[in-house]
């Protein structure tokens, strides 16, 4: 197959095949001369037919707003593949769980730390969530068809391969990565459905974060290849059962550290009812969400760079003291009544002198891709805390319980308020909207 | 000319923008500008193997004309010229030594009666969207559509990088409004030809590193009879020098015709002038008075945060001394106006000490009568004790100490005075009241009164005549002003 130079899709497109950037049991994957295309080559044995369907499936699903991969065309024969978008300064997310053998805590600090890993499976599950709500099931999530960006400054995370895309869940058609499959889908008794992409999701972020697998404990480790099998069908205990302690594993990053509460407790349900009952596992949102809240729970450490929940008062990765906080509570306000208590509280997030970039997720409440523009910076300065609004809007600061009489425009250039007992308002001061609430306001 | 009328403007924010220049320039500010394209298309003749003279040669040669005089003579040239023609030939192997025909010179020669004559080359030209005016600008190829995505409110937000590692630039539309008249005139074919010379002039100056070639024209059609309206993305950022520059959008350097346009446009284009303030605000350009107001406006609430606003008389002082601070600091400022930051600075902080002495005084009891009414060393004693119960370095500096009773009284009773004795009597009015600010800036600034007497006494020398006021120890007053009221006002 390398000796292919060019290949020529369905509209009379001709891609050379430039270099060669991935092989498996499929087939090939090239990237195109010019740089912003792949050509995936499947072997000889797929089928043209079945492809060139699948491939009219995709291509009819409205899949604009997603970070997913779209094939662009299908290959002409003799060639069986497709071509798609080429994803650029991007790579597999196994590249976060295959850790070096030595000095593993700086490796975990240089790729990001814990706060981007939190938020990169946040962007994957969104991903996963945007394919859910149109009706298609990705099938194989897994480290190898997840992207994610290289740069350990960015966050952001694509799915490839959306030859896999189904929208009907039917047991002889299922595909799965060994290690992702749910129980249901391994034993051939089911198809895949949004559940069992939220069993893999679920095994991506437990080996992401903890960077060991779920079922792969001290006993698997130690024990026969077999068991590894028995252990990936779930027929052994996962490694924080709550009774069983068979598997507890004793390598990889302490699940307490890497794993807030919630996060622990999605994972048991995932692991231990969901596992004979598909229906106890919690679904991509409620990851999506927390994952989301436990990155936004996170601190800098000055020591080491690393991040850390606030929780801790020291930095676990170098024991630095964790650096004084200021709470940023967010809350609902309006124009004539101030404050308002809602029926759900929109949380509080740690304020240092590294400072928050608040996006539109949490001060408009938005989700998705839209929800990701850096809206407000806030950060701790010596005299009291520096807003200024991003992305070319504007935002106000007001005294509490001043928002009506005392307020102040702050566009791209940084006003100081006081570290206590102001709010920041995200939109125009007349209309019902949330607002960031800086420090103790008693 | 044709020209459009803004209700029939084929410009809005749904317009394709071009952009030839990307990249990640956090400090940049990018403007959309109105532009009119214009496809045309032109025979770019060929490059020639050989000279006119020498195919001429060629063909004598193959038609056994090879001596000098003879091909001379049916050419019309001196003896000379044709030998000189003749020879470079020869090396070139296209011509024998006895000047006969070569195999490769009778290839050379079928090469170019089946070359075509020229080849046909695709491109644009560009109009600006206001004037008309032709661009000395030829663009070869394909327009560079940018990426765009809608904001939320609909206006284009330029993307580049990559999937990995993208990048938003927001913009600002110059989009022409009611009062403007669009232009787009289509351009002759010379000014055409004329736009193209002068580009490839400009190339050859500049040593662009640029793909886009621009081919030698000698005749062009226009493909459409309507030009396509395109917003194309202007650069504006600082210049070394710190003034503010737009990028020549085909990397020429500085287009300086361009950022006249957008000047033009500042103050009559709503939004654009603040769109583009971070880049103005460090205009060479002498600043205006109003400008040091809004930049000391700025300071001020930097210094001490937003909440000076709730204690608008001494804010306004401060940005008084603010705003003199600036003055003096501009280059051809006079050296007395160094003496104006002290004055002004001494105002604000008696102004605070005043707003403080309002809220804590007790009516029944006057202060001043705690003083001597001419028992210096009694006052001085009284004073000094008072100032190091409350936590601030004593012995306090004499000239505050021996402050006069009556002048402490006159401020007391009819709210004048200077300085000095608005401190003795916050002195005398912390030694009573457990909540006056001035206890808790004895905790936190024990050198406080002593910097102040400094000031006291600097400003003293600047109202009178004195020597001049070193600037280093204006910006220690200025400071100290800032920690009184900070103190006095905002630590609560």
């Amino acid at each position: 197959m390398s000796a292919i130079q060019q290949v020529i899709d369905e509209s009379g497109a001709v891609h050379a095949l430039a270099k060669k950037i991935g092989a498996g049991g499929q087939g090939e994957v090239w990237l195109a001369a010019g740089g912003r295309r792949i050509v995936k080559l499947l072997n000889r044995g797929g089928d043209a037919e079945a492809l060139r369907r699948q491939f009219a499936f995709v291509r009819r699903l409205d899949l604009a707003g997603l970070h997913v991969a779209r094939p662009i065309a299908v290959l002409k024969p003799p060639h069986v593949g497709y071509v798609a978008e080429f994803l650029g300064d991007m790579m597999p997310i196994k590249g976060l769980l295959d850790a070096p053998k030595a000095d593993v805590l700086r490796w975990h600090i240089d790729t990001g730390g814990l706060r981007r890993r939190l938020r990169l499976l946040a962007h994957v599950g969104e991903a996963l969530l945007g394919l859910h709500a149109r009706g298609v099931v990705y099938c194989d999530v897994s480290h190898n068809n997840v992207f994610v960006s290289e740069p350990s400054h960015v966050n952001e995370a694509w799915l490839i391969d959306l030859d896999n895309l189904r929208h009907e869940s039917d047991p002889k058609l299922t595909l799965y990565t060994p290690g992702y499959g749910a129980p249901e889908v391994v034993a051939g008794s089911q198809g895949c459905t949004s559940l069992s992409d939220a069993w893999a999701f679920a095994v991506l972020a437990w080996h992401t974060l903890t960077l060991t697998h779920p079922f792969v404990g001290d006993l698997v480790n130690a024990g026969e290849p077999e068991l590894e099998d028995a252990a990936f069908a779930g027929r052994l205990p996962w490694v924080g059962h709550k009774t069983d302690a068979r598997n507890r594993c004793s390598t990889g990053l302490p699940p307490d550290v890497v794993l807030a509460g919630r996060l622990t407790d999605l994972a048991r349900r995932t692991f231990e009812g969901g596992l004979t009952d598909r229906k106890q596992r919690p679904g991509i949102a409620q990851w999506v969400d927390r994952l989301h809240a436990a990155a936004d729970q996170t601190v800098g450490c000055a020591g080491c760079g690393g991040t850390f929940f606030v929780t801790e008062t020291a930095c676990p990765w170098c024991d630095e003291p964790r650096q004084a906080v200021l709470p940023v509570h967010i809350a609902r306000w309006q124009p004539e009544k101030g404050l308002v208590e809602g029926a759900t509280r929109l949380g509080q997030l740690p304020l240092t002198t590294e400072g928050l970039v608040l996006t539109r997720r949490v001060t408009q409440g938005l989700t998705g891709l839209s929800a990701r523009t850096a809206h407000v910076e806030i950060v701790a300065v010596d005299r009291g805390v520096s807003v200024r609004a991003l992305a070319g809007r504007s935002v106000w600061v007001a005294p509490v319980g001043g928002g009506n009489q005392e307020r102040h425009e702050v566009a791209d250039r940084a006003r100081i308020i006081p570290a206590n007992g102001w709010i920041v308002l995200f939109e125009t001061p007349d209309q019902p909207q949330r607002v960031a609430v800086i420090g103790r306001t008693d | 000319m044709a020209s459009r009328d803004s209700l029939g403007s084929p410009f809005d924010r749904d317009t394709a923008v071009l952009r030839f220049k990307a990249g990640k320039d956090p400090n940049a500010r990018w403007v959309l500008w109105p532009i009119f394209t214009w496809r045309v298309v032109a025979p770019v003749p060929r490059e020639r193997k050989i000279n006119l003279f020498q195919r001429a040669v060629l063909g004598l040669a193959r038609a056994k004309v090879t001596a000098i005089v003879e091909l001379a003579d049916r050419l019309l040239i001196a003896p000379d010229l044709a030998a000189l023609v003749v020879t470079e030939l020869q090396t070139m192997s296209l011509l024998g030594h006895a000047g006969d025909l070569t195999q490769r010179g009778l290839r050379m020669l079928d090469d170019i009666e089946d070359d075509p004559p020229d080849e046909a080359q695709v491109g644009h030209i560009i109009s600006d969207g206001f004037t008309g005016k032709l661009w000395p600008r030829f663009l070869s190829g394909d327009l560079p559509v940018a990426d765009v995505e809608a904001n939320e409110d609909g206006w284009p937000v330029m993307l580049s990088g990559s999937a990995g590692d993208p990048w938003r630039d927001w913009v600002f539309c110059v989009l022409p409004s009611g009062r403007d008249t669009l232009i787009s005139t289509r351009p002759s074919a010379t000014e055409v030809l004329r736009a193209a010379r002068r580009h490839r002039r400009q190339r050859d100056v500049d040593d662009i590193d640029d793909e886009r070639d621009v081919p030698r024209l000698q005749r062009v059609s226009f493909v459409d009879d309507q030009p396509a309206p395109y917003l194309l993305a202007l650069r504006v950022r600082r210049h070394e020098s710190g003034d503010w520059m737009v990028d020549d959008p085909f990397g020429h350097g500085e287009a300086i015709e361009l950022r006249a346009r957008l000047e033009e446009r500042l103050d009559t284009h709503n939004g654009l002038r603040s769109w583009l303030a971070p880049l103005l605000a460090a205009d060479s350009t002498a600043p205006t008075l109003a400008d040091l107001q809004a930049e000391a406006t700025w300071k001020v609430e930097e210094r001490l945060t937003l909440t000076i606003r709730q204690y608008d008389d001494v804010r306004q002082r401060l940005v008084a001394m603010q705003r003199a601070l600036l003055e003096a600091q501009s280059q051809d400022a006079p050296p007395d106006k160094w003496d104006d930051v002290l004055v002004k600075a001494q105002r604000a902080v008696e102004r605070a000490l005043y707003m403080v002495y309002r809220q804590h005084r007790n009516a029944r009891e006057a202060l001043f009568s705690q003083l001597a009414q001419s028992d210096k060393d009694f006052n001085r004693g009284l004073l000094d004790a008072v100032a190091a119960d409350l936590g601030f370095r004593a012995p306090l500096p004499v000239t505050l100490s021996s402050v006069r009773r009556g002048k402490v009284q006159n401020a007391e009773q009819g709210g004048g005075g200077s300085l000095r004795p608005w401190l003795v009597l916050g002195l005398l009015c912390a030694d009573r009241d457990e909540e006056h600010p001035l206890r808790r800036a004895g905790r936190t600034t024990p050198e406080l009164l002593h910097r102040l007497d400094e000031l006291a006494t600097a400003r003293d020398r600047a109202a009178h005549d004195g020597a001049a006021s070193w600037p280093q120890k204006v910006q220690r007053h200025v400071d100290t002003a800032y920690t009184a009221i900070e103190a006095l006002l905002l630590l609560q």
